[in-house]
């Protein structure tokens, strides 16, 4: 297994080198938002939260507000930046976090079977049954609205994907005959599955999980446009859409350059899940020779 | 040999003089695209009422020359050149709507996987009536409809027309696909591997009904396979294809008696029930086809051919005929006369050293003393599946294994025959402990293996390996093939100082490099696979190899391989070795004791040779009856047994003898024989030697007139 990781750098980078522009540029956007995400105060010119009422609503460019300002003077690209840290936050926690729970619970009620694997999909069924943003605004009631509210929110959501993709892979797999090998070379089952069975499940895992990340964006940005997200002043896309709507006709920049943002870093993540994919199955494996 | 080339010209006169039926000229098959040529400079003539075998290794193209000359291609991803003349059509460059009148009316096809071919939301007599809507339609399309299930020899046709696809068996659908070619009553017939996937038995039932049809509606058969048994059962002509194309055509019997091409030879050695091999050892042909590539010249056998010379690098030799109506590509065609005294190449197996490799050996000797302890031994053991349970009232219950006695020594090779459904696997997975037993004992070592502690059950499952069917299954694809080695030489309790040495040592026993460390699965031959996954097993240093059907899935030409390598193995280190096949001629070569299995019992047991040499049960005598064999003056006028039906299924077994119901010599033909019925007969030994059968009347006439027919 790691092994393999070790191979999977150099084989992304060549897979982007010889993949198509959107891969590329895909990357590119994910990369930009990822420094800004880490080092903002390094990139951004403005307190994101510091509001300046003398140069409210300016347009774009003037006086080095890069993307103007917002209806109190707050400068839109610094809060723009600082937002990225809200939208990766919550990308990578909900991905990591269901992709975590999922991988537990359909790894092992795939594995298991029977009636273990018969209470996990049913209590997963039901979980199914929640739209994320009542679940978000529910546990908003309960838990106070806030980031982590919306992550854990979340998190719990989307664990039925994950948890019927690796559960569907594990059971594509167990009945191969390399796990019975495993089996006869004395391994306990835990050790079959962990070593021999989920290695071949990473590529459709990585696929699901791209998917969570981008959804989990989406989502975030409704709850904070619905006030139960990220709280304000603090910057997060969906909160600037949400607090520039009311100027929609008089500064339409103000709605269109977060969401915009938001539908970019989206679709990136969507291009960038499939690439991975690709790199990690082994049956793309590069050094193929055919012998027939 | 005289006889044989009086009959060979005879027929090619007629064919010189009657105009073929269908004549293909220069086809040449490449994928849009990369331009990778898939069958090059392709010639055919069919002559009306004429049986044509195209036979050759998977992935030579033979499927694709048929297809593209029947005008069958996908165009849009492949590129076909050349012509294929129906009567005034040319069938590859012809317009849909005139290809369409000949389909299905002129030409009937009958496919390898009838699953698939046959629609699965369609009843089977909607879909041979279909033939009739397609062409004209007929007034008397029911009746005809029944009448063509009725010769095909599906029972209860009325009945039958109304069943879906999945609801027959294999071999029943197969005689649908038969009949939907055949509906309008086509002068040529194809059938592509259309026994491939069926069983032995099975098998010679379809090919004994597409000879009937054959005969009856006189039409030209275009056969395809990879068995030279089954072409030499059945056809006239034989066209032998390597890398895409024609090496060598001409005349069956000529063909098989005196082989000019090295791969044809080399191909013919390596099919099970050759005659005249080296005792002992398995022929097989070194290394594997080249893959297709427009680069290529020069002849696409010479890395495993005995004869290359630099001429063959240079140049693609061209089909010549060499007399005797026999056409031959190659710069160094065999010459008959010199065959015998040449006879088969001796030498290593390095690729390239020799056609047919053959080390010089006896035969598998048993260890010096040949009652050597029992390892592994089944007691009596009865395997159950779907189990009555509390919550589903009328689950099915089968009987996969009954009441089976095996035990396997140090050092012997034990066959398991049967066909599919007769328990043999059950029996290999409860003999590892992948399963077990619902009744009875598995012992190992004298320990029954149902007291074992934990830690002990893991120490046995390590004694006893497995070798699976499928080689791509059973290598973990996320792994190179170094470290799945590792992985099992830790589980072996290896000293992890020297664990690269020891993956090379364990490779180089299988016969691969150490450079195979570093390879991943998915760039492996099946034969190379197959290789790793026995290296796997042995790293475990095992006492008990089982091999469920480890060849089955291999082509001919490499199958030898692996059986020499497990013959070497069990040489070597005395381990014991269950070989479970369905191949009777392997087991006879093979293996020290056979045991013939038949809805879950073993039938007939004994010493190899005497059980499968001279049967005593009608059953193993029907299984060797199935067998083709290689050899058309003997293919044809040998007496065969052919089965009725397919094998009861084992969720409800007939009452007394299990095989009542199809035996040759049982009630069907003998109503006297009532004890078949209502009593099971148990094995035992007619001669009170080691050889036991399961039947209530062992050495009666009628039983040894059957054998009659089977040696």
């Amino acid at each position: 297994m790691w092994n393999r990781m070790r191979l999977v750098g150099p084989r992304l980078a060549r897979v982007l080198r010889k993949s198509s522009w959107t891969n590329r540029i895909a990357s590119l956007v994910l990369l930009l938002t990822l420094v800004a995400a880490a080092v903002p105060d390094l990139i951004a010119p403005f307190d994101p939260v510091k509001a300046v009422p003398v140069d409210r609503m300016l347009g774009i460019g003037v006086d080095g507000h890069l993307l103007g300002t917002d209806a109190i003077g707050r400068d839109i690209f610094s809060r723009l930046v600082y937002g990225s840290r809200a939208v990766w936050t919550v990308a990578l926690a909900v991905s990591a976090g269901s992709l975590l729970l999922g991988s537990l619970l359909g790894a092992t009620s795939g594995y298991i079977g029977g009636a273990f694997d018969a209470v996990v999909s049913r209590a997963i069924d039901g979980v199914l049954a929640f739209p994320p943003v009542l679940l978000g605004l529910v546990l908003a009631a309960i838990a106070g609205p806030g980031t982590w509210t919306a992550i854990a929110a979340l998190a719990v959501v989307f664990t039925p994907l994950t948890t019927r993709v690796m559960r569907a892979s594990v059971l594509a797999e167990r009945g191969a005959a390399y796990v019975h090998a495993s089996a006869g070379l004395g391994h306990r089952p835990i050790v079959t599955l962990v070593r021999e069975v989920l290695p071949n499940t990473i590529g459709p895992m990585i696929v699901v999980t791209t998917l969570i990340a981008s959804r989990a964006i989406i989502v975030e940005a409704s709850l904070s446009f619905l006030g139960v997200g990220t709280q304000p002043p603090q910057p997060s896309w969906g909160l600037m859409a949400a607090e520039a709507q009311q100027y929609i006709f008089i500064a339409p920049g103000q709605v269109l350059i977060p969401v915009l943002t938001l539908a970019a870093v989206v679709l990136s993540l969507n291009f960038i899940g499939d690439a991975m994919a690709e790199v990690l199955d082994p049956e793309s494996r590069s050094v193929r020779v055919n012998t027939r | 040999m005289t006889d044989i080339h009086g009959e060979g010209t005879a027929l090619r006169g007629a064919t010189a003089t009657v105009a073929p039926l269908l004549s293909v000229r220069d086809m040449t098959v490449v994928t849009r695209g990369s331009q990778v040529p898939i069958v090059s400079d392709f010639n055919l003539d069919i002559a009306p009422g004429e049986t044509v075998g195209i036979v050759g290794e998977s992935g030579c193209g033979k499927t694709t020359a048929v297809l593209g000359m029947l005008g069958l291609l996908d165009p849009r991803q492949l590129a076909i050149s050349g012509s294929a003349r129906y009567g005034d059509t040319d069938l590859i460059a012809a317009p849909d709507t005139v290809r369409r009148q000949i389909w299905g009316r002129d030409v009937g096809i009958i496919y390898q996987d009838a699953l698939r071919a046959l629609n699965p939301v369609m009843t089977v007599g909607q879909q041979i009536a279909e033939v009739f809507e397609a062409h004209g339609g007929r007034p008397d399309a029911k009746e005809e409809v029944v009448n063509l299930l009725a010769r095909v020899g599906i029972a209860s046709p009325e009945v039958r027309q109304h069943s879906y696809p999945h609801e027959l068996s294999g071999g029943m659908r197969q005689r649908v696909m038969a009949a939907i070619a055949v509906a309008m009553r086509p002068r040529l017939l194809v059938a592509d591997e259309p026994t491939t996937a069926l069983d032995v038995t099975i098998q010679a039932q379809v090919l004994e009904l597409i000879r009937g049809l054959v005969a009856e509606m006189n039409m030209a058969t275009v056969l395809i396979s990879h068995d030279l048994g089954v072409i030499a059962g059945m056809c006239d002509r034989v066209v032998v294809l390597y890398a895409g194309r024609i090496v060598e055509q001409g005349d069956a019997a000529a063909v098989f008696e005196a082989p000019r091409h090295p791969y044809t030879r080399a191909l013919l050695r390596a099919t099970p029930g050759y005659v005249g091999k080296v005792a002992g050892r398995f022929n097989f042909i070194p290394g594997t086809p080249p893959a297709p590539s427009a680069a290529r010249v020069g002849c696409a056998f010479r890395e495993r051919c005995s004869e290359a010379t630099d001429a063959c690098t240079a140049r693609t030799p061209e089909l010549v005929e060499i007399g005797a109506g026999i056409e031959v590509a190659c710069f160094h065609p065999i010459d008959p006369a010199r065959t015998e005294d040449r006879g088969p190449a001796k030498g290593s197996a390095r690729a390239g050293s020799g056609v047919v490799t053959v080390i010089e050996r006896g035969p598998a000797q048993p260890t010096e003393e040949p009652q050597a302890t029992p390892i592994l031994e089944a007691r009596n053991v009865t395997r159950v599946y779907g189990r009555r349970s509390w919550l589903r009232r009328s689950a099915a219950v089968a009987l996969a294994v009954d009441g089976v006695t095996l035990t396997v020594r140090a050092g012997e090779c034990v066959g398991l025959v049967g066909e599919s459904g007769s328990g043999k696997s059950t029996l290999g997975r409860l003999l590892v402990g992948m399963e077990d037993p619902t009744s009875g004992e598995i012992v190992f070592d004298g320990r029954p293996v149902s007291r074992m502690s934990g830690a002990e059950r893991r120490a046995f499952r390590r004694s006893a390996q497995m070798i699976y069917q499928d080689p791509r299954s059973s290598l973990n694809r996320s792994y190179s093939v170094g470290s799945i080695l590792r992985t099992a030489l830790r589980a072996g309790g290896a000293d992890s100082s020297d664990v690269d040495a020891q993956v090379a040592d364990v490779l180089e026993r299988v016969g691969l490099s150490a450079r195979y460390a570093e390879r991943y699965p998915m760039s492996l031959s099946g034969g190379e696979c197959q290789r790793v996954a026995i290296a796997r097993a042995l790293c475990v240093r095992p006492k008990v190899l089982v091999a469920d059907e480890a060849i089955s899935s291999l082509d001919v030409s490499v199958q030898g391989q692996i059986l020499n390598l497990l013959a070497d193995i069990q040489r070597d280190t005395g381990i014991g070795i269950v070989f479970i096949a369905h191949d009777l001629g392997v087991v006879r070569e093979l293996c020290d004791t056979a045991a013939v299995m038949y809805l879950g019992r073993i039938v007939e047991q004994g010493p190899a040779k005497d059980v499968l040499s001279v049967p005593q049960h009608p059953y193993s005598m029907a299984l060797k009856s199935a067998a083709p064999i290689p050899d058309p003056r003997r293919e044809r006028s040998r007496r065969r047994i052919i089965l009725l039906g397919d094998p009861p299924s084992a969720l409800a077994p007939p009452k007394g003898c299990a095989f009542h119901t199809r035996c040759p010599v049982g009630p069907l033909n003998h109503p006297d024989r009532t004890a078949c019925i209502d009593d099971r007969p148990d094995l035992r030994s007619p001669d009170g030697a080691g050889h036991a059968v399961a039947c209530h009347y062992v050495g009666s006439d009628a039983n040894t007139a059957l054998l009659g027919q089977v040696t």
